[in-house]
């Protein structure tokens, strides 16, 4: 039998398209597996982790590694097959239970702060607040398109379809706050925020 | 048709989802840990 690592240096696995990951592997841990995978030259499966055993924890060690998707071990066959498919289209997918506890995991702003890039994390605080994409386009001094695709980026990366759903991360990371009157708000005293007035009542 | 690979020492788990996989869509398992006899 060969030692558990040496299944990274085989031929399949450098020419797979989408890795099913069990996080819990004899001598391994799923996470180092996946860590390794996705800094191998000329390896870049999606990773799938299919898994009974994701906490929290895991989880921001697995968004830092930026991972494709989450499904746990009792979630039926029609969604482990679904999510091969939504990963292998390029989109994260999270059955339901592990979209909770992703939800839980990214109310950490470190978690946000490890996902997203600094312009995205500049421009995230200003969508929360409402601006449309051509308003943070004259604000930054940048194409409207340009923002339109941080935003598109930022949203998949926190798993977030609507901007009401950005709106209430965001305030649950401390990404925006609700001043006293109720106002919305970058938070006060961050360079990168504080350009923005509130504009949400 | 996609590649898959199945990392998963659990010879029962494996087989379900290689099963899954080639029963239900029309990809292809390239890889399988236990199959591999990595574990």
């Amino acid at each position: 039998m060969r030692g558990g690592w040496s299944v990274l240096n085989g031929w399949p696995l450098a020419r797979a398209d989408v890795a099913l990951l069990d996080l819990v592997l004899p001598d391994m841990d799923g996470l180092q597996v996946a860590k390794r995978i996705l800094e191998m030259p000329g390896m870049s499966p999606r990773i799938l982790v299919v898994s009974g055993e994701v906490t929290e924890v895991t989880m921001r060690r697995a968004a830092k590694l930026r991972v494709d998707g989450f499904v746990d071990k009792v979630a039926s066959s029609k969604i482990l097959l679904k999510a091969i498919e939504e990963v292998l289209a390029g989109r994260r997918f999270f059955s339901a239970t592990m979209q909770l506890i992703y939800e839980q995991a990214l109310k950490s702003s470190e978690v946000i702060d490890l996902l997203l890039t600094r312009k995205e994390l500049r421009l995230v605080p200003q969508m929360a607040l409402g601006l449309s994409n051509r308003e943070i386009a004259e604000a930054e001094g940048m194409a409207e398109s340009t923002v339109q695709t941080h935003r598109r980026n930022a949203m998949s990366k926190l798993n977030i379809r609507s901007t009401v759903d950005l709106v209430r991360h965001s305030l649950r990371s401390g990404v925006i706050v609700r001043l006293p009157n109720g106002t919305l708000s970058a938070p006060p005293g961050e360079d990168n925020k504080g350009r923005v007035q509130p504009v949400l009542g | 048709m996609a590649r898959i690979a199945i990392l998963e020492d659990q010879t029962l788990v494996l087989n379900l989802y290689r099963n899954l996989i080639e029963s239900f869509t029309p990809h292809e398992v390239v890889l399988s840990c236990e199959e591999d006899g990595a574990f």
